[in-house]
């Protein structure tokens, strides 16, 4: 589903910063991945770099086929709608829509306004996440956790192929925390949703299938192990073939 | 497709997934594989622009309006108000002075002071088609003298003495209409001359100009004509046309004119008025064939000083609706680029998720273009059924007469497509300087 080749990220400035210094790895479909890592180690940079928001120093990103860093900018921006969901740290919402407008709201982009079809799943996504009875409050109405669902549930609306998750649960008291990993373990689960989701919190991981450890911007090791891929943890940085 | 089945017991909803469509590997082309129209994209932007507006602010939509309709309202009052101004010296000239064709004595090859058998060639031309109607006058200059206090101590102003057929002059310029005190000319009236308030002074009259002090109805005044005849008359009535150049000048009988000149049935100037339908050219050419060796003008050639002051009058416009066209633009251009650096996350977010640059820049500039549009509306609402009628009943009082808004269409036209334009520009640029901004940036704003 996903193949990163030696994919390094330098940020230009005065004083240039390696984020991310040559990873390498692959996730299966239907697989749950966790990266994680210490501050500063990578792992928001790389998640950026597979959603395509945006653009390596050098490597390679094949998604499900599709060598992804060749596209142009608007093919990228398609690729994102049409193939990844992405779900943010800060909840990332669009104030001026309801939460079933906000979840419709790509697919609306992607198939047009007749896409009936589309607006009756968006409201079954927002019932599947919980929030049948709050499909017509606008986002300052809803609970810190309630938005991330929405946000979830809006990721998953064009019937992604890759949900990014970037520490989906940062500004989420324990409890909402809870609510939305059990969200994406049951969606990976029950949908075979393929998803990779940064987390800090080493308690994260019961979730997942694996864990990539980033550290300074290189693979530290990887945890756990795919169906039909085999796992090298070495922790030199490379990951699995 | 997902589909939902029956949730499990104790579980969640269980979710099927189509199985996903495969792409070509390595040689993707994702303009086929997600074919989204214009038409698509403009739906879509009309609908983000929509949510924008109509979940905004009310209190800041209605100002922003407002503030369009006072930058729409600006550009047409300046322009109709000035060209009021135009309209008004105009109208004056053509009601009041030369009419719609002037015809004056020949000069070439021999200059003659007066037009000849006049009686016959107003006649003749009076058939033409698409005249409506003539008049005759004598264009004569004197001094006009006037002893208010009987004490000899008079005053003495020059003016322009015109002779006139009273009957036809009644039907032909406003000055019988705008008598202000005594009564207009008759065909008898011999001794009888009327004066305009600006040169007869008194109350109403202009301070600017010289004039007999306060001559009234009733008052005898002498006339010394420039060819040496000297005249008494009584001052019959007064009129006050608005219009400096008539407001200064005398009105006599045309026969008192014949004997001041010892002339009979001519004329200084025939004047044609034209029917609105006909064309002045064509008349002009039936006139010439009618007495070739006649000088036949239009009015415009009379304009003489006041073509001046309607080509500055035109510039000033310009420059005032260049002026209030920028303004428009640059409020229309901060409203914008406030709207998108306020929702500089947004956009970064709208593009992550899939939506592309030019749909978002679509949805400003179509923002950008409501409110240049409700602007428009409101503008043109208020001008037509607030302005407009206001100054009709209390027209501005200037030398040149009572001016009014004036509309000219085609430039009124031009003004919505001025500022319909510079909306679409104000609103082009900052949304695409936003739309362009990389995504990660946007969102955390670093």
């Amino acid at each position: 589903m996903i193949t990163v080749r030696d994919l390094k990220k330098i940020y230009a400035g005065r004083v240039p910063v390696s984020a991310l210094r040559g990873v390498s790895f692959e996730v299966a479909r239907g697989e749950f991945v966790g990266i994680m890592g210490r501050s500063g180690s990578g792992k928001s940079t790389l998640l950026h770099q597979l959603g395509l928001l945006d653009a390596p120093t050098a490597g390679r990103i094949i998604i499900d086929g599709v060598d992804v860093l060749g596209l142009s900018e608007t093919q990228k921006t398609l690729f994102r709608l049409h193939s990844l969901g992405y779900v943010f740290q800060e909840y990332a919402l669009i104030s001026e829509l309801t939460a079933l407008e906000n979840v419709h709201l790509p697919a609306r982009v992607l198939n047009g306004r007749k896409g009936r079809r589309d607006y009756e799943q968006a409201k079954e996504l927002l019932d599947i996440v919980g929030l049948s009875d709050r499909l017509h409050h606008y986002p300052h109405e809803l609970s810190g956790g309630e938005q991330q669902r929405v946000a979830i549930a809006r990721s998953l609306v064009n019937r992604p192929k890759i949900v990014f998750a970037d520490e989906p649960t940062a500004n989420l008291d324990s409890q909402s925390a809870k609510v939305v990993l059990e969200l994406f373990r049951k969606l990976n689960k029950e949908l075979g949703q393929t998803i990779l989701m940064v987390t800090h919190e080493p308690d994260d991981k019961q979730y997942v299938n694996r864990v990539i450890w980033l550290q300074d911007g290189l693979i530290e090791r990887i945890e756990g192990s795919a169906a039909g891929l085999s796992v090298d943890s070495r922790p030199d940085g490379n990951g699995i073939q | 497709m997902i589909a939902k089945e029956r949730p499990p017991p104790g579980g969640l909803v269980v979710i099927r997934r189509r199985a996903p469509e495969r792409q070509p590997c390595g040689k993707l082309s994702v303009s086929k594989s997600y074919p989204i129209t214009v038409f698509k994209n403009l739906k879509t932007a009309a609908y983000l622009a929509y949510k924008t507006i109509s979940r905004g602010k009310k209190a800041a939509n209605a100002l922003m309006v407002f503030i369009m309709s006072l930058a729409f309202i600006n550009l047409v009052f300046i322009s109709s108000i000035l060209n009021g101004v135009v309209v008004a010296i105009d109208r004056q000239l053509k009601t009041n002075v030369v009419s719609n064709i002037v015809i004056e004595p020949q000069e070439e090859p021999v200059r003659k002071d007066y037009i000849q058998r006049v009686q016959e060639l107003r006649e003749d031309i009076g058939r033409l088609p698409g005249v409506a109607a003539t008049s005759r006058h004598y264009k004569l200059s004197g001094t006009v003298i006037f002893d208010k206090n009987k004490d000899g101590r008079s005053v003495r102003r020059g003016s322009q003495i015109i002779g006139v057929d009273p009957e036809i002059e009644k039907d032909f310029s406003e000055v019988a209409a705008k008598m202000v005190r005594g009564r207009y000319l008759d065909g008898t009236g011999s001794g009888d001359i009327i004066l305009g308030l600006d040169l007869a002074g008194g109350p109403g009259a202009s301070s600017t100009i010289d004039n007999l002090k306060g001559a009234d109805v009733g008052d005898k005044v002498e006339v010394v004509f420039n060819n040496g005849v000297t005249r008494k008359y009584t001052v019959r009535g007064i009129y006050q046309t608005n219009f400096a150049l008539v407001d200064h000048m005398a009105f006599i009988t045309s026969k008192e004119s014949e004997t001041v000149i010892a002339a009979y049935d001519s004329a200084s100037q025939v004047l044609v008025r034209v029917e609105p339908s006909a064309s002045e050219e064509r008349i002009m050419a039936g006139i010439r064939k009618l007495s070739p060796a006649l000088v036949v003008r239009p009015w415009t050639e009379y304009s003489g000083m006041f073509s001046g002051v309607s080509s500055t009058v035109s510039t000033i416009t310009a420059v005032i609706s260049a002026i209030g066209l920028v303004v428009a633009a640059v409020t229309i251009f901060i409203v914008i680029f406030v709207n998108v650096t306020n929702k500089r996350r947004q956009i970064g977010i709208l593009k992550a998720i899939g939506i592309q640059e030019r749909i978002i820049i679509y949805s400003y500039v179509l923002q950008a273009l409501f409110y240049a549009v409700s602007g428009v509306i409101f503008g043109t609402l208020i001008t037509l059924f607030a302005l407009v009628p206001y100054f009709a009943s209390h027209p501005l009082e200037l030398p040149v007469g009572s001016i009014s808004l004036a509309l000219n269409w085609t430039r009124f036209a031009a003004n919505i497509g001025m500022l319909l334009g510079a909306a679409l520009i104000a609103g082009c640029v900052p949304s695409w300087q936003g739309a362009r901004e990389n995504i990660l940036k946007a969102i955390w704003g670093s």
